[in-house]
Protein backbone atom coordinates (compact mmCIF):
# COMPACT_ATOMS: atom_id res chain seq x y z
CA UNK A 1 0.00 0.00 0.00
CA UNK A 2 1.40 3.41 -0.91
CA UNK A 3 2.10 5.75 2.17
CA UNK A 4 -0.60 8.15 0.72
CA UNK A 5 -2.94 5.52 0.77
CA UNK A 6 -2.29 4.46 4.23
CA UNK A 7 -2.15 7.77 5.63
CA UNK A 8 -5.80 8.20 3.89
CA UNK A 9 -7.36 4.99 5.53
CA UNK A 10 -5.57 5.78 8.66
CA UNK A 11 -7.78 9.38 8.73
CA UNK A 12 -10.74 7.60 7.45
CA UNK A 13 -10.60 5.16 10.49
CA UNK A 14 -10.26 8.36 12.97
CA UNK A 15 -12.87 10.12 11.55
CA UNK A 16 -15.04 7.64 11.63
CA UNK A 17 -14.22 6.69 15.38
CA UNK A 18 -14.66 10.51 16.20
CA UNK A 19 -18.37 10.64 14.41
CA UNK A 20 -17.16 12.71 11.18
CA UNK A 21 -17.60 12.76 7.63
CA UNK A 22 -15.56 14.45 5.00
CA UNK A 23 -15.94 14.81 1.31
CA UNK A 24 -12.87 16.60 -0.11
CA UNK A 25 -11.75 17.45 -4.09
CA UNK A 26 -7.92 16.82 -4.11
CA UNK A 27 -5.56 17.81 -7.03
CA UNK A 28 -1.94 18.16 -7.14
CA UNK A 29 1.11 15.54 -7.09
CA UNK A 30 -0.62 13.22 -5.04
CA UNK A 31 -3.94 13.14 -6.89
CA UNK A 32 -2.15 12.04 -9.87
CA UNK A 33 -0.20 9.65 -7.95
CA UNK A 34 -3.73 8.13 -5.76
CA UNK A 35 -4.88 8.17 -9.79
CA UNK A 36 -1.69 5.99 -10.78
CA UNK A 37 -0.67 8.75 -13.15
CA UNK A 38 2.21 9.58 -11.84
CA UNK A 39 5.21 7.92 -9.61
CA UNK A 40 7.17 10.82 -8.18
CA UNK A 41 7.11 10.61 -4.11
CA UNK A 42 4.94 12.92 -3.11
CA UNK A 43 4.09 13.83 0.78
CA UNK A 44 1.40 16.66 0.63
CA UNK A 45 -1.98 16.03 -0.43
CA UNK A 46 -3.64 19.22 -1.57
CA UNK A 47 -7.19 19.93 -1.27
CA UNK A 48 -8.73 22.20 -3.37
CA UNK A 49 -11.98 22.65 -1.83
CA UNK A 50 -14.43 20.95 0.58
CA UNK A 51 -17.83 19.05 -0.60
CA UNK A 52 -20.53 20.62 1.18
CA UNK A 53 -24.43 19.63 0.06
CA UNK A 54 -22.97 18.93 -3.47
CA UNK A 55 -21.27 22.04 -3.68
CA UNK A 56 -17.45 23.10 -3.89
CA UNK A 57 -16.92 25.23 -1.57
CA UNK A 58 -13.12 27.03 -0.58
CA UNK A 59 -10.96 24.57 1.65
CA UNK A 60 -9.37 27.48 3.84
CA UNK A 61 -9.33 27.29 6.26
CA UNK A 62 -10.06 23.73 6.29
CA UNK A 63 -12.79 22.25 9.21
CA UNK A 64 -10.86 22.54 12.31
CA UNK A 65 -12.28 18.76 13.60
CA UNK A 66 -10.45 17.49 10.40
CA UNK A 67 -7.79 19.23 10.83
CA UNK A 68 -7.23 17.79 14.07
CA UNK A 69 -7.53 14.78 12.93
CA UNK A 70 -5.32 15.23 9.83
CA UNK A 71 -2.23 16.35 12.66
CA UNK A 72 -2.90 13.57 14.88
CA UNK A 73 -2.55 11.18 11.69
CA UNK A 74 0.24 13.07 10.13
CA UNK A 75 2.50 13.08 13.72
CA UNK A 76 1.54 9.56 14.35
CA UNK A 77 2.88 8.49 10.69
CA UNK A 78 5.94 10.83 10.66
CA UNK A 79 4.73 12.83 8.31
CA UNK A 80 4.05 16.47 9.76
CA UNK A 81 0.57 18.13 10.83
CA UNK A 82 0.25 19.37 7.52
CA UNK A 83 0.28 16.50 5.01
CA UNK A 84 -3.40 17.31 3.38
CA UNK A 85 -3.79 20.98 2.93
CA UNK A 86 -5.75 23.89 1.31
CA UNK A 87 -2.75 25.21 0.11
CA UNK A 88 -4.45 25.72 -3.68
CA UNK A 89 -8.11 26.77 -2.59
CA UNK A 90 -7.27 30.22 -4.22
CA UNK A 91 -7.69 28.31 -7.32
CA UNK A 92 -11.81 28.36 -6.58
CA UNK A 93 -11.50 32.11 -6.62
CA UNK A 94 -11.88 32.03 -10.83
CA UNK A 95 -13.21 28.54 -11.27
CA UNK A 96 -12.10 25.04 -12.33
CA UNK A 97 -12.31 24.54 -15.31
CA UNK A 98 -15.79 24.01 -16.86
CA UNK A 99 -17.15 19.94 -16.42
CA UNK A 100 -14.48 19.60 -13.65
CA UNK A 101 -17.22 18.28 -10.70
CA UNK A 102 -18.40 15.64 -13.50
CA UNK A 103 -15.16 14.04 -14.13
CA UNK A 104 -13.69 13.67 -10.60
CA UNK A 105 -12.49 10.37 -9.80
CA UNK A 106 -14.24 9.68 -6.87
CA UNK A 107 -12.29 7.46 -3.97
CA UNK A 108 -14.30 6.16 -1.20
CA UNK A 109 -12.39 5.85 2.43
CA UNK A 110 -15.42 5.55 4.13
CA UNK A 111 -15.30 8.76 6.42
CA UNK A 112 -13.48 10.37 3.76
CA UNK A 113 -14.33 10.56 0.03
CA UNK A 114 -11.81 12.52 -2.25
CA UNK A 115 -12.96 13.57 -5.44
CA UNK A 116 -9.99 13.44 -7.38
CA UNK A 117 -9.13 16.08 -9.91
CA UNK A 118 -9.06 14.02 -14.16
CA UNK A 119 -5.64 13.83 -15.83
CA UNK A 120 -7.44 16.31 -18.71
CA UNK A 121 -8.52 18.92 -15.36
CA UNK A 122 -4.32 18.07 -14.09
CA UNK A 123 -3.50 18.86 -17.05
CA UNK A 124 -4.73 22.35 -17.13
CA UNK A 125 -4.50 23.26 -13.60
CA UNK A 126 -0.14 21.69 -13.69
CA UNK A 127 0.17 24.29 -16.67
CA UNK A 128 -0.92 27.14 -15.13
CA UNK A 129 1.09 26.15 -11.60
CA UNK A 130 4.04 25.80 -14.23
CA UNK A 131 3.97 29.27 -15.56
CA UNK A 132 3.54 30.67 -12.01
CA UNK A 133 6.68 28.67 -10.73
CA UNK A 134 8.98 29.17 -13.49
CA UNK A 135 10.31 25.83 -16.20
CA UNK A 136 12.11 24.42 -12.63
CA UNK A 137 9.50 23.88 -10.98
CA UNK A 138 7.85 20.06 -10.35
CA UNK A 139 4.79 21.26 -12.23
CA UNK A 140 7.00 20.87 -15.24
CA UNK A 141 8.02 17.76 -14.69
CA UNK A 142 4.66 16.32 -13.39
CA UNK A 143 3.00 17.92 -16.79
CA UNK A 144 5.86 16.06 -18.41
CA UNK A 145 4.66 12.81 -17.01
CA UNK A 146 1.16 13.48 -18.05
CA UNK A 147 2.27 14.02 -21.76
CA UNK A 148 -0.35 16.03 -22.85
CA UNK A 149 -1.66 16.34 -26.56
CA UNK A 150 -1.37 19.70 -28.29
CA UNK A 151 -5.50 19.82 -28.28
CA UNK A 152 -5.19 19.58 -24.34
CA UNK A 153 -2.35 22.00 -24.01
CA UNK A 154 -4.63 24.62 -26.20
CA UNK A 155 -7.62 23.96 -23.77
CA UNK A 156 -5.23 23.81 -20.93
CA UNK A 157 -3.94 27.34 -22.11
CA UNK A 158 -7.80 28.44 -22.61
CA UNK A 159 -8.68 28.21 -19.08
CA UNK A 160 -5.13 29.35 -17.39
CA UNK A 161 -5.75 32.76 -19.44
CA UNK A 162 -9.07 32.68 -17.64
CA UNK A 163 -7.46 32.70 -14.40
CA UNK A 164 -4.68 35.86 -15.25
CA UNK A 165 -5.52 37.79 -18.53
CA UNK A 166 -2.58 39.85 -18.45
CA UNK A 167 0.28 40.52 -20.95
CA UNK A 168 3.40 38.90 -18.67
CA UNK A 169 1.08 36.08 -17.83
CA UNK A 170 0.54 35.29 -21.79
CA UNK A 171 4.26 35.69 -22.39
CA UNK A 172 4.95 33.28 -19.56
CA UNK A 173 2.68 30.80 -20.92
CA UNK A 174 3.74 30.84 -24.67
CA UNK A 175 7.29 30.18 -22.65
CA UNK A 176 5.68 27.13 -21.23
CA UNK A 177 3.76 26.09 -23.62
CA UNK A 178 7.18 25.96 -25.96
CA UNK A 179 8.95 23.75 -23.60
CA UNK A 180 6.25 20.89 -24.26
CA UNK A 181 6.53 22.06 -28.53
CA UNK A 182 3.54 23.59 -28.80
CA UNK A 183 4.29 26.72 -30.17
CA UNK A 184 1.26 27.13 -32.27
CA UNK A 185 -1.29 28.19 -29.60
CA UNK A 186 -3.51 31.22 -30.01
CA UNK A 187 -3.37 33.21 -27.26
CA UNK B 1 -1.06 -13.01 29.15
CA UNK B 2 -3.00 -10.52 29.96
CA UNK B 3 -4.14 -7.44 27.31
CA UNK B 4 -2.71 -4.17 27.72
CA UNK B 5 -6.01 -3.42 28.59
CA UNK B 6 -6.34 -5.49 31.93
CA UNK B 7 -2.96 -4.65 32.86
CA UNK B 8 -3.37 -0.70 32.98
CA UNK B 9 -6.63 -1.63 34.69
CA UNK B 10 -5.12 -3.54 37.08
CA UNK B 11 -2.12 -1.25 37.81
CA UNK B 12 -4.36 1.84 37.77
CA UNK B 13 -7.18 0.46 39.89
CA UNK B 14 -4.00 -1.30 42.57
CA UNK B 15 -2.35 2.24 42.87
CA UNK B 16 -5.83 3.14 43.82
CA UNK B 17 -6.42 0.85 46.31
CA UNK B 18 -2.91 0.95 47.69
CA UNK B 19 -3.33 4.39 48.27
CA UNK B 20 -6.79 4.11 49.96
CA UNK B 21 -5.03 1.42 52.24
CA UNK B 22 -2.90 3.95 53.46
CA UNK B 23 -5.77 6.09 54.52
CA UNK B 24 -7.14 3.33 56.37
CA UNK B 25 -9.49 1.93 53.77
CA UNK B 26 -9.76 -1.60 54.03
CA UNK B 27 -7.38 -3.32 51.49
CA UNK B 28 -4.97 -6.13 51.22
CA UNK B 29 -2.12 -4.61 48.94
CA UNK B 30 -0.02 -1.69 50.17
CA UNK B 31 2.97 -0.61 48.02
CA UNK B 32 2.92 3.40 48.78
CA UNK B 33 3.74 3.27 52.55
CA UNK B 34 7.19 5.68 51.61
CA UNK B 35 5.05 7.11 49.23
CA UNK B 36 4.11 11.03 50.83
CA UNK B 37 0.18 11.03 49.34
CA UNK B 38 -1.96 13.04 48.07
CA UNK B 39 -5.41 13.28 49.75
CA UNK B 40 -7.35 15.41 47.50
CA UNK B 41 -5.77 14.48 44.34
CA UNK B 42 -6.57 10.88 45.24
CA UNK B 43 -10.61 11.82 45.94
CA UNK B 44 -10.53 13.53 42.24
CA UNK B 45 -9.28 10.68 40.92
CA UNK B 46 -11.50 7.88 42.65
CA UNK B 47 -14.08 9.97 41.87
CA UNK B 48 -13.47 10.06 38.28
CA UNK B 49 -12.69 6.33 38.10
CA UNK B 50 -15.18 5.05 40.38
CA UNK B 51 -17.54 3.37 38.29
CA UNK B 52 -15.23 0.77 36.90
CA UNK B 53 -14.50 -0.42 40.61
CA UNK B 54 -17.91 -0.23 42.61
CA UNK B 55 -16.43 -1.54 45.74
CA UNK B 56 -13.30 0.92 45.64
CA UNK B 57 -16.38 3.89 44.93
CA UNK B 58 -18.02 2.76 48.02
CA UNK B 59 -15.39 1.96 50.34
CA UNK B 60 -13.53 5.66 49.15
CA UNK B 61 -16.88 7.27 49.45
CA UNK B 62 -17.31 5.28 53.02
CA UNK B 63 -14.17 7.19 54.36
CA UNK B 64 -14.65 10.41 53.48
CA UNK B 65 -18.16 10.51 55.04
CA UNK B 66 -16.38 9.36 58.16
CA UNK B 67 -12.96 11.07 57.59
CA UNK B 68 -13.65 13.67 54.88
CA UNK B 69 -13.02 16.63 57.41
CA UNK B 70 -9.54 16.43 56.74
CA UNK B 71 -9.41 17.48 53.38
CA UNK B 72 -8.91 20.48 52.29
CA UNK B 73 -11.56 22.28 50.51
CA UNK B 74 -9.54 24.68 49.05
CA UNK B 75 -7.48 22.27 47.46
CA UNK B 76 -10.26 20.36 46.34
CA UNK B 77 -11.20 23.45 44.62
CA UNK B 78 -7.88 24.51 43.08
CA UNK B 79 -7.80 21.09 41.73
CA UNK B 80 -11.06 20.87 40.35
CA UNK B 81 -10.90 24.24 38.69
CA UNK B 82 -7.72 22.65 36.35
CA UNK B 83 -9.81 19.07 36.10
CA UNK B 84 -10.66 17.58 32.91
CA UNK B 85 -14.76 17.76 32.38
CA UNK B 86 -15.27 14.14 33.09
CA UNK B 87 -13.53 14.65 36.36
CA UNK B 88 -15.82 17.31 37.43
CA UNK B 89 -18.80 15.45 36.16
CA UNK B 90 -17.89 12.72 38.26
CA UNK B 91 -16.92 14.25 41.53
CA UNK B 92 -20.23 16.63 41.33
CA UNK B 93 -22.05 13.36 42.36
CA UNK B 94 -19.11 11.74 44.59
CA UNK B 95 -19.03 15.47 46.49
CA UNK B 96 -22.77 15.52 46.92
CA UNK B 97 -23.21 12.03 48.04
CA UNK B 98 -20.55 13.03 51.02
CA UNK B 99 -22.06 16.57 51.79
CA UNK B 100 -25.27 14.91 51.88
CA UNK B 101 -24.12 12.39 54.53
CA UNK B 102 -21.85 14.65 56.35
CA UNK B 103 -22.10 18.78 57.18
CA UNK B 104 -19.33 19.20 54.50
CA UNK B 105 -19.75 21.42 51.62
CA UNK B 106 -17.83 20.33 49.37
CA UNK B 107 -17.36 22.37 45.83
CA UNK B 108 -18.93 21.48 42.98
CA UNK B 109 -21.58 18.91 44.36
CA UNK B 110 -24.58 18.06 42.45
CA UNK B 111 -26.99 15.09 42.71
CA UNK B 112 -26.25 12.41 45.65
CA UNK B 113 -25.82 8.79 44.45
CA UNK B 114 -27.72 6.21 46.61
CA UNK B 115 -25.18 5.53 49.42
CA UNK B 116 -24.70 3.13 52.67
CA UNK B 117 -21.97 3.43 55.43
CA UNK B 118 -19.75 0.18 54.77
CA UNK B 119 -18.06 0.73 57.64
CA UNK B 120 -15.17 -0.87 57.12
CA UNK B 121 -12.66 1.97 57.17
CA UNK B 122 -10.55 2.70 59.59
CA UNK B 123 -9.36 6.13 60.91
CA UNK B 124 -5.98 7.02 59.27
CA UNK B 125 -2.82 6.23 60.95
CA UNK B 126 -1.26 9.47 60.98
CA UNK B 127 1.96 8.57 61.87
CA UNK B 128 2.39 6.57 58.58
CA UNK B 129 4.75 8.42 56.41
CA UNK B 130 2.63 8.21 53.79
CA UNK B 131 -0.03 10.34 55.42
CA UNK B 132 2.96 13.12 55.89
CA UNK B 133 -0.18 15.38 54.83
CA UNK B 134 -2.60 14.21 57.29
CA UNK B 135 0.32 14.57 60.10
CA UNK B 136 0.62 18.42 59.08
CA UNK B 137 -2.53 19.35 59.23
CA UNK B 138 -3.03 17.50 62.66
CA UNK B 139 -0.29 20.10 63.71
CA UNK B 140 -1.17 23.15 61.57
CA UNK B 141 -4.74 23.21 60.66
CA UNK B 142 -6.16 22.15 57.29
CA UNK B 143 -4.19 25.13 56.02
CA UNK B 144 -1.70 26.73 53.70
CA UNK B 145 0.84 26.28 56.17
CA UNK B 146 0.61 22.22 56.65
CA UNK B 147 0.78 22.23 52.92
CA UNK B 148 4.01 24.71 52.22
CA UNK B 149 5.76 22.07 54.91
CA UNK B 150 4.79 19.29 52.99
CA UNK B 151 6.06 20.31 50.12
CA UNK B 152 8.86 21.85 51.77
CA UNK B 153 9.81 18.29 53.21
CA UNK B 154 9.00 16.55 50.28
CA UNK B 155 11.39 18.73 47.85
CA UNK B 156 14.45 18.34 49.18
CA UNK B 157 16.98 20.81 50.46
CA UNK B 158 16.91 23.30 47.26
CA UNK B 159 15.08 26.87 47.66
CA UNK B 160 11.89 27.60 46.28
CA UNK B 161 9.73 30.74 45.56
CA UNK B 162 6.06 31.62 46.24
CA UNK B 163 4.99 30.28 42.46
CA UNK B 164 6.79 27.17 42.65
CA UNK B 165 5.62 26.03 46.18
CA UNK B 166 2.05 27.59 45.50
CA UNK B 167 1.92 25.13 42.43
CA UNK B 168 3.30 22.12 43.70
CA UNK B 169 0.95 22.72 47.36
CA UNK B 170 -2.24 23.64 44.62
CA UNK B 171 -2.80 26.59 46.66
CA UNK B 172 -2.94 30.41 46.17
CA UNK B 173 -0.61 32.19 45.83
CA UNK B 174 -1.54 34.65 48.25
CA UNK B 175 -2.14 32.40 50.61
CA UNK B 176 1.19 30.99 50.13
CA UNK B 177 3.30 33.69 50.16
CA UNK B 178 1.48 34.78 53.23
CA UNK B 179 2.12 30.91 55.04
CA UNK B 180 5.99 30.66 53.51
CA UNK B 181 6.14 34.67 55.54
CA UNK B 182 4.71 33.17 58.86
CA UNK B 183 6.94 30.13 58.94
CA UNK B 184 9.92 31.74 58.06
CA UNK B 185 8.74 34.35 60.73
CA UNK B 186 8.16 32.04 62.67
CA UNK B 187 11.88 29.71 62.66
CA UNK B 188 10.57 26.84 60.46
CA UNK B 189 11.62 28.62 57.16
CA UNK B 190 15.15 30.03 56.14
CA UNK B 191 14.73 32.72 53.37
CA UNK B 192 16.84 34.69 51.32
CA UNK B 193 16.26 37.32 47.85
CA UNK B 194 15.16 40.62 47.34
CA UNK B 195 11.99 42.02 47.20
CA UNK B 196 9.25 39.77 45.40
CA UNK B 197 11.99 37.13 44.49
CA UNK B 198 12.54 35.78 48.28
CA UNK B 199 12.80 31.93 47.70
CA UNK B 200 12.86 29.34 51.14
CA UNK B 201 13.31 26.50 52.24
CA UNK B 202 13.26 24.38 55.62
CA UNK B 203 15.81 25.92 58.30
CA UNK B 204 17.21 23.16 60.35
CA UNK B 205 15.98 20.71 58.21
CA UNK B 206 17.13 17.71 60.67
CA UNK B 207 15.13 18.75 64.21
CA UNK B 208 12.25 19.49 62.15
CA UNK B 209 12.03 16.10 60.58
CA UNK B 210 13.11 14.63 64.11
CA UNK B 211 10.35 16.00 65.39
CA UNK B 212 8.20 14.49 62.60
CA UNK B 213 9.57 11.20 63.15
CA UNK B 214 8.86 8.84 60.66
CA UNK B 215 8.94 10.74 57.00
CA UNK B 216 8.31 9.33 53.19
CA UNK B 217 11.41 8.50 51.05
CA UNK B 218 11.75 11.50 48.88
CA UNK B 219 12.51 9.36 45.95
CA UNK B 220 9.15 7.74 46.07
CA UNK B 221 7.02 10.44 46.73
CA UNK B 222 5.73 11.79 43.69
CA UNK B 223 3.89 14.85 42.61
CA UNK B 224 0.52 13.25 42.78
CA UNK B 225 -1.74 15.83 41.69
CA UNK B 226 0.03 15.48 38.25
CA UNK B 227 0.25 11.60 37.96
CA UNK B 228 -3.10 10.44 39.23
CA UNK B 229 -4.98 12.63 36.22
CA UNK B 230 -2.29 10.96 33.97
CA UNK B 231 -3.17 7.27 34.94
CA UNK B 232 -6.69 8.00 34.75
CA UNK B 233 -6.06 9.41 31.40
CA UNK B 234 -3.99 6.27 30.67
CA UNK B 235 -6.86 4.05 31.81
CA UNK B 236 -9.47 5.93 29.58
CA UNK B 237 -7.32 5.40 26.57
CA UNK B 238 -7.04 1.62 26.89
CA UNK B 239 -10.62 2.01 26.45
CA UNK B 240 -9.63 2.30 22.72
CA UNK B 241 -8.07 -1.14 22.02
CA UNK B 242 -10.61 -1.73 20.03
CA UNK B 243 -10.44 0.83 17.41
CA UNK B 244 -8.67 0.10 14.54
CA UNK B 245 -5.17 0.66 15.20
CA UNK B 246 -4.25 3.76 13.51
CA UNK B 247 -7.66 5.60 14.57
CA UNK B 248 -6.21 4.48 17.74
CA UNK B 249 -2.98 5.56 17.09
CA UNK B 250 -4.34 9.23 16.03
CA UNK B 251 -6.82 8.96 18.67
CA UNK B 252 -3.50 8.68 21.53
CA UNK B 253 -1.67 11.12 20.18
CA UNK B 254 -4.09 13.46 20.46
CA UNK B 255 -4.70 12.94 24.10
CA UNK B 256 -0.54 12.79 24.54
CA UNK B 257 -0.16 15.98 23.21
CA UNK B 258 -3.01 17.70 25.98
CA UNK B 259 -0.78 15.40 28.23
CA UNK B 260 2.12 17.18 27.36
CA UNK B 261 2.09 19.86 29.75
CA UNK B 262 1.68 17.74 32.38
CA UNK B 263 4.53 15.76 31.65
CA UNK B 264 6.94 18.57 30.98
CA UNK B 265 5.91 19.49 34.51
CA UNK B 266 7.01 16.43 35.68
CA UNK B 267 10.60 17.52 34.49
CA UNK B 268 11.11 13.99 33.55
CA UNK B 269 11.89 11.85 30.08
CA UNK B 270 8.97 12.06 27.97
CA UNK B 271 10.22 10.11 25.11
CA UNK B 272 7.90 10.00 21.88
CA UNK B 273 6.25 6.57 21.58
CA UNK B 274 7.52 6.46 17.82
CA UNK B 275 6.07 6.83 14.26
CA UNK B 276 3.97 4.37 12.13
CA UNK B 277 3.62 0.88 13.22
CA UNK B 278 6.13 1.15 15.84
CA UNK B 279 3.98 4.19 17.64
CA UNK B 280 1.11 1.97 19.54
CA UNK B 281 3.73 -0.48 20.81
CA UNK B 282 6.28 2.50 21.88
CA UNK B 283 3.42 3.96 23.66
CA UNK B 284 2.11 0.95 25.25
CA UNK B 285 5.61 0.56 26.68
CA UNK B 286 6.22 3.68 27.72
CA UNK B 287 2.69 3.75 29.92
CA UNK B 288 3.01 0.50 31.28
CA UNK B 289 6.62 1.14 32.75
CA UNK B 290 5.27 4.48 33.98
CA UNK B 291 1.97 2.87 35.76
CA UNK B 292 4.45 -0.13 37.39
CA UNK B 293 6.59 2.63 38.71
CA UNK B 294 3.50 4.70 40.02
CA UNK B 295 1.99 1.51 41.49
CA UNK B 296 5.07 1.40 43.79
CA UNK B 297 5.66 -2.37 42.26
CA UNK B 298 9.13 -1.50 41.16
CA UNK B 299 11.80 0.87 42.05
CA UNK B 300 12.15 4.32 39.59
CA UNK B 301 15.76 2.72 38.26
CA UNK B 302 14.64 -0.09 36.54
CA UNK B 303 12.03 2.38 34.28
CA UNK B 304 13.27 6.19 34.21
CA UNK B 305 10.66 6.68 31.75
CA UNK B 306 8.31 9.20 33.43
CA UNK B 307 10.09 9.28 36.56
CA UNK B 308 8.81 12.13 38.02
CA UNK B 309 10.77 13.42 40.23
CA UNK B 310 13.25 10.78 41.10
Amino acid sequence: MLPLDQALRALAQTLETRGLRYELVAVGGSGLLLLGLLSRATRDLDIVAVVDGGKYVKADPLPPALLDAVRDVGEVLGVGAEWLNAAPTALLDFGLPDGFAQRTEVRDFGALVLHLASRRDQICLKLYAAVDQGPTSKHVDDLRALAPTADELRAAATWARTHDPSPPFRDELRSALRLFGADDVEL
Amino acid sequence: MSSYREQVSQLVLGSLWSMWAEFGVSGWDRYHQDSALDLEALILTTARLGHRDARLRSEALDWCVAHGRIASVVRIKRLLASADQPTRDSFGWFAATVNAHTHLRWPGATSPQAFTRTGRSSAPVMTRPALLQLRLRALWGVSARAEVLRVMLTEGERFMGVSEVAAAAAYGKDAVADALDSLHRGGLLEGTGMRNQHVFRLHRREQFTDLLETLPDPEHSQPWQDILPLMAGFMEAADLAGTPSMARAAEIQRRWREWQPTLARLGAATPHPGTGGDFLRGYERITLGALERWSGRMSSRANPSLAGNS
